[in-house]
């Protein structure tokens, strides 16, 4: 089974005179087409998780490895890079730049990598994962004219936009109510089953997490 | 591009913010292009006025130096000497050689004789002295009309070494005016730069607000892989993008300024009291400064936009 990302180790402590470590030391490896689910109480460090997988936070210590290469030692627009190319985030609150309709907000993380103005390609892309999360009606309605529901679809196409090979969820259907939220998830399952993208979701829904192939729980900043 | 893009989407989406600093930055230039036209074209008319009758420069021929009683030595010190009682006149004779060797030097566009002296004038029993002045007036003419090229202290010394005459410019002769003129000039700099810096501080306090309101989109831009330097890029397009826009509608507010007050502040026969003088390079050097002014203020903002650390942003 190829290891999407891997972490060894990883511990994180905050603040510089009194520290206090969140994280004690976490091993944890997610396979290609995983989907998974990260389950823990608030303040048992399951954020704290999220962003060192997503490369939004470096740890105090221990390595994360992304397909065979180690990263720590990248700069920071490497990371940057790295992050937009690899990781897909969906977070509780849609997260979309309200100045941009739906397509132009799938298009963005291809803009940014390409430094450039949207091609007619990146159209094309925008415009077929509109279309897989059910929102090709929506495509020129800006964050603000559209549900919740319908911005949390929009962000899931974004987060697809590089074609990632992990989406980092962090509670994607915490902000719906029941019917949206399964129609959101059974949409995360969906993009799983077919383009193998792998999936960590943090959820405090056990009925989310029961769905999922494999669930991880953390207690006090350690799996068990 | 990117950049751009999303710069320009973010002042139109901010509309009453961006309508606020775009106003700011075009009343600072207005004030700008017009004062600089009020006080060009008040100078210009000044000194079209001062040299309309008068040429650039006055050769004269060399007055006697003032000769001391007793010879300076080692032992004596001369503190008296012996000045003239009157002006002795002194005649340049050989004036046609003169002129024409004149009329050879680079930048001379016309010169001629000019002869000058005391004069009485009786009727009955009254007397009065007046200066008689001599010209010939076909040269002469053609001295007078010429205002457009300012001839500078330079050419004079020329003269003066080619013909061993002594040559004054007129901004020599009108030195004083010419100080006059430059405190004014700089005094006026003086406003153009605070208003400058004013316009920057507003720039820089509503970009340093739409930072804040924007972290979170800042945040998630560098979740999904926009580098840092893209993010301060966007905010430093944004000054400069308010820079330029303010200025030139700046620009046409402050010449519409300009000229409404020159239509106010007309001569008792109608006619304008002086021109507006702006020519298209001030305008292409106004809006240079206030777009770079513009790019200078968001320097803070955008390094604040750049330092938005996502892990704590977001959720």
């Amino acid at each position: 089974m190829e290891t999407v990302i891997s972490l060894r180790n990883i511990k994180k402590s905050y603040g510089d005179k009194v520290k206090t470590e969140v994280l004690h030391g976490i091993d944890l490896d997610i396979n290609k087409g995983e989907f998974c689910a990260l389950i823990g109480q608030s303040g048992s460090g399951k954020t704290t998780l999220l962003n060192i997988m997503g490369l939004l936070d470096k740890p105090t210590s221990g390595t994360i490895v992304l397909f065979g290469k180690q990263i720590e030692n990248a700069s920071i627009d490497e990371i940057a890079a790295i992050r937009g190319r690899t990781i897909g985030f969906v977070f509780q609150f849609h997260h979309l730049i309200g100045a941009f309709n739906a397509l132009e907000n799938v298009m963005m993380p291809m803009m940014a990598a390409t430094g450039g103005l949207a091609t007619k390609a990146m159209k094309e892309r925008a415009r077929y994962l509109l279309d897989a999360v059910g929102m090709s009606d929506r495509l020129t309605y800006k964050p603000d004219e559209i549900s919740g529901g319908q911005r949390q679809r929009v962000s899931i196409a974004r987060a697809l936009a590089m074609d990632p090979k992990i989406i980092l969820a962090d509670e994607p259907t915490g902000n719906l109510d029941t019917v949206m939220s399964n129609e959101v998830f059974s949409l995360l399952r969906k993009i799983n089953s077919e383009q193998k993208t792998s999936f960590l979701i943090v959820t405090h829904d056990t009925k989310v997490a029961s769905s999922c192939d494999r669930t991880v729980e953390i207690v006090d900043g350690k799996l068990v | 591009m990117f950049e751009i893009m999303v710069a320009v989407r973010y002042l139109i989406d901010e509309k009453k913010q961006t309508a606020f600093i775009i106003l700011a930055c075009a009343v600072g230039v207005a004030v700008m292009v017009f004062l600089y036209g009020l006080i060009s074209g008040l100078q210009a008319s000044l000194i079209d006025r001062t040299l309309g009758s008068q040429p650039h420069i006055v050769s004269n021929a060399h007055k006697e130096k003032p000769r001391s009683i007793v010879r300076s030595d080692d032992k004596t010190t001369v503190i008296g000497s012996e000045s003239r009682g009157f002006d002795r006149p002194q005649y340049i004779l050989d004036w046609k050689q003169k002129i024409s060797s004149i009329e050879n030097i680079d930048g001379i566009v016309a010169a001629a004789p000019h002869l000058r002296g005391a004069a009485l004038v009786k009727r009955g029993d009254i007397a009065r002295s007046v200066m008689m002045n001599g010209v010939d007036a076909e040269s002469f003419g053609r001295i007078i009309p010429v205002k457009k090229k300012i001839i500078n202290s330079k050419i004079a010394r020329t003269v003066e070494k080619r013909t061993s005459l002594q040559s004054l410019s007129w901004m020599e002769t009108n030195s004083q005016l010419l100080v006059a003129l430059r405190s004014q000039s700089s005094s006026s700099y003086m406003i153009q730069f605070f208003v400058m810096v004013a316009v920057a501080l507003g720039i820089a306090s509503v970009l340093i607000v739409s930072v804040v309101q924007k972290r979170r989109e800042i945040a998630i831009m560098l979740a999904f892989g926009t580098a840092r330097r893209q993010i301060v890029k966007i905010f430093l397009y944004q000054g400069a993008i308010v820079g330029f826009t303010g200025s030139v509608i700046g620009s046409v507010m402050g010449t519409a300024l300009a000229e409404f007050f020159r239509s106010i502040s007309r001569n008792p026969d109608g006619t304008p009291q002086f021109p507006i003088e702006i020519e298209p390079l001030t305008y292409m050097i106004m809006i240079l400064i206030a777009t770079l002014v513009g790019l200078v203020s968001a320097a803070m903002p955008a390094k604040q936009a750049s330092k938005v650390d996502p892990a704590t942003v977001i959720h």
